[in-house]
């Protein structure tokens, strides 16, 4: 067999398109990386990496507290004392993107040696156990990502392991202040410990946006073991956090086996939300966040159904099913009822007594919850028989 | 500090596998929900439920 190498080809008269090969044999056609390992379709793991879906709202202001935010981006903060900010699904977004993940902050604050603040994903085990970790034959894993900051300097980046308890790190650097610019980091495969093929955390991905000291100083390129020094790695500026009104834009995030960035791959708004679904849903409308309270015509927050009340004040609903299965029973679920009977309060719904032609509130618990639903178990004071009731419901089941 | 009550389900009286944050009323999963869990693991004790 005979062997052609050359290092691009091309048509004669243009020096556009063509193939390239790079020193290491990877191939671009067009102008286009082809996948170095892995299929060809379907190669993003991670979801919601065009910030798409944001069921919780698309302006979420938080503090001191972890949180979810954008549908599977965390926000992470542990120790902190003073911080604010703001998270927001905005339309400031690279080409080719109509979102990004949107971090203000309202209240600057140092990092003391034990906080730390980072925007984190997490990625189901199972979905990872084609990367053959744990093995001699572990796949490397690309990670790319448009960025924008109003702080430029170098930002920490780290994958977690939970199974085997590893972690490796990295750094990105931004350049220019308030300017789209295009990242891609690649990693060494584990071939220490793999992900456990269940339905717990495999990665969790951080970005890095303030740590002290406590969680600085240990480079760490290659797998290895967990430590809160390792955590923050060689990250460097800490200005997202220490300082009022900066901004942190995140978008087109994508992870995928393989020592080469590809194209994003783009993936339908309901595709997204399925996926998305599968770790927290809301029985309202795409949209429209349930609160307390609400006007019952509000259009897509509330649910009505008749629910068989076997005596004054203890009935059963029917099992409602979620849009997808979820990942798990969910760990929370939170009922909403509406300006019907004047419930203000979460944990309730509006029902309606028809015995005695009237709204009465009731309180909400659960007669049973899998991963496909939940069957609630209204209690209040109403006449025996079938009565309505109108509500709401969040559930999550997130990693 | 957070606090949490434990329920019984009517027909059965077995206890729920859910129990109420009562900041919020939310039903959390008494195994599966971390916070509940570490609020356990804390030495803390929930509320009984009404019955009790």
């Amino acid at each position: 067999m005979s062997t052609i190498k050359v290092n691009s080809i091309k048509n004669t008269s243009t020096d556009d398109g063509g193939i390239a090969i790079d020193n290491s044999g990877h191939v671009q056609v067009d102008g286009v990386q082809l996948p170095t390992a892995g299929a060809l379709s379907s190669r993003r793991l991670n979801i919601n990496g065009a910030m798409q879906v944001a069921q919780r709202g698309t302006s979420l202001s938080l503090a001191q507290t972890t949180a979810r935010t954008l549908d599977q981006f965390r926000y992470h903060a542990v120790n902190l004392d003073a911080y604010t900010c703001t998270v927001a699904q905005d339309s400031e977004a690279p080409s080719g993107f109509s979102n990004s993940f949107k971090l203000t902050t309202g209240t600057a604050e140092t990092p003391g040696s034990d906080e730390i603040l980072y925007i984190a994903q997490q990625i189901e085990a199972q979905d990872l156990q084609h990367l053959q970790y744990g093995t001699s034959s572990a796949q490397s894993i690309t990670l790319s990502f448009w960025v924008r900051s109003s702080q430029t300097g170098t930002f920490g980046i780290t994958i977690f392991q939970q199974d085997g308890n590893d972690l490796i790190n990295s750094t990105y650097s931004i350049s220019t202040a308030d300017t789209w610019e295009y990242k891609t980091i690649t990693f060494s495969g584990n071939t220490a410990a793999a992900p456990s093929n269940d339905t717990g955390e495999g990665f969790r991905i951080s970005w890095i946006l303030g740590a002290g000291s406590g969680f600085l100083g240990t480079t760490q390129t290659a797998w290895g073991a967990y430590s809160n020094e390792a955590y923050g790695g060689d990250h460097a500026q800490n200005g997202v956090m220490t300082t009022a009104s900066a901004t942190w834009y995140l978008t087109g995030v994508q992870l995928e086996v393989g020592s080469k960035a590809t194209s994003f791959e783009h993936r339908s708004f309901g595709d997204e939300l399925a996926r998305c679904q599968r770790y927290y849903c809301q029985s309202s409308t795409y949209g429209v966040v349930p609160t307390a309270g609400a006007n019952h015509d509000t259009a897509g927050m509330f649910f009505s159904t008749v629910f068989n009340a076997y005596q004054a004040n203890a009935g059963y609903s029917p099992f409602f099913t979620f849009p997808v299965e979820m990942r798990t029973t969910p760990a929370t679920i939170v009922f909403y009822g509406t300006s019907l009977g004047s419930t203000t309060t979460t944990g309730q719904v509006s029902i309606y007594d028809a015995g005695n032609s009237t709204w009465v509130i009731g309180s909400v618990a659960i007669q049973s919850s899998t991963s496909k639903g939940v069957g609630l178990i209204p209690n209040g004071t109403w006449s025996a028989g079938s009565n309505l009731f109108y509500g709401a419901f969040t559930a999550s089941a997130e990693i | 500090m957070e606090n949490y009550r434990l329920y019984r389900l009517p027909l059965t009286g077995e206890l729920s596998q859910y129990a109420i944050r009562l900041s919020d009323n939310a039903c959390v999963h008494r195994e599966l929900n971390e916070e509940y869990v570490a609020w356990l693991a804390e030495g803390n004790t929930p509320e009984p439920a009404d019955s009790e």
